[in-house]
């Protein structure tokens, strides 16, 4: 048997950031506006959410500047991905009855 | 905190969905500036067959296809050293690059043997010919990679077969506009995510 279910990755959209961040490679980040774009939800909605993941050393999030304009960058962390690999693992045992 | 099947089933079901959105993604920002190249040296090579006659033309189509094939070879080049930077791991950039090299292999043994089995083609054939492998060919990519893709290779096949029919005089010119042009469009689009 697994451990149980994380509270904070299992939240619908908190999920989706995960995954999402996960299909990247190791050291490669996401643009704040892309994110956005594949989540389809609002700036304020995902900024909320990222802020939580990042309380809990689930994601790394990197503000700069390019030119003139800022930008705002998220990686998962090596936690972040420890984390979402044992909740699959968590939600496989579900699904089978385990 | 209690997760019924159901909702276990909902939430794996929303972690494959999020893969497969991030990977889409990925193929368009990698794709577009294939299409916009082969577009704008369809473009150019039509344009160019149009204007100079038979003759200009098949130089002008061998120029272009050497420029195309070095490029096409740089731009996947450049994406195996972005996964290298991104941190994929050396197993997944090898099949990357054993991909295209399949790909490449494939394209190469196909030209040749529908030559021969169709036996000599005009130049409007084969212009026609060549352009529609690659339309279809995007409209099966699409299939698996997104609805973008499959939306390209429809209204550029569409636009070549439409040419075909009922364009007789300037047909190269008709493929550089609506060909190379439905291609660089395509990319443009394809980048806009």
């Amino acid at each position: 048997m697994s451990a149980g279910p994380d509270e904070v990755i299992h939240q619908s959209t908190r999920l989706r950031i995960v995954s999402s961040l996960n299909a990247l490679g190791a050291r490669e980040m996401m643009d704040f506006g892309q994110l956005k774009a594949v989540l389809e939800i609002t700036d304020g909605n995902l900024a909320t959410h990222l802020a939580a993941l990042e309380k809990a050393g689930y994601v790394q999030i990197s503000k700069d500047f390019v030119g003139k304009k800022p930008r705002t960058r998220v990686a998962l962390t090596a936690q972040g991905r420890r984390a979402l690999r044992d909740h699959v693992t968590y939600l496989r045992s579900v699904l089978e009855g385990i | 905190m209690n997760i019924s099947q159901r909702e276990a089933g909902e939430a794996l079901d929303a972690i494959q969905a999020a893969d497969q959105r991030v990977m889409q993604m990925r193929s368009y920002r990698y794709m577009g500036p294939f299409l916009i190249l082969w577009g704008v040296i369809w473009a150019i090579a039509n344009a160019i067959t149009d204007f100079s006659g038979a003759a200009g033309g098949r130089r002008a189509w061998s120029i272009a296809t050497v420029v195309g094939i070095a490029a096409t070879l740089w731009l996947v080049v450049r994406i195996i050293i972005e996964r290298r930077k991104a941190g994929d791991s050396p197993a997944c950039r090898r099949r990357i690059g054993n991909r295209f090299t399949m790909m490449g292999i494939a394209v190469w043994l196909y030209f040749p043997a529908m030559y021969l089995v169709l036996g000599p083609l005009t130049g409007r054939q084969t212009n026609a010919f060549i352009s529609l492998f690659w339309a279809f060919a995007y409209m099966v990519a699409g299939a698996w990679l997104g609805m973008r893709l499959f939306l390209i290779g429809l209204v550029t096949a569409v636009a070549i077969t439409a040419g075909f029919l009922f364009v007789h005089q300037h047909y190269p010119l008709w493929m550089a506009v609506f060909g190379g042009g439905s291609l660089i469009l395509g990319g443009l689009w394809l980048r806009k995510i």
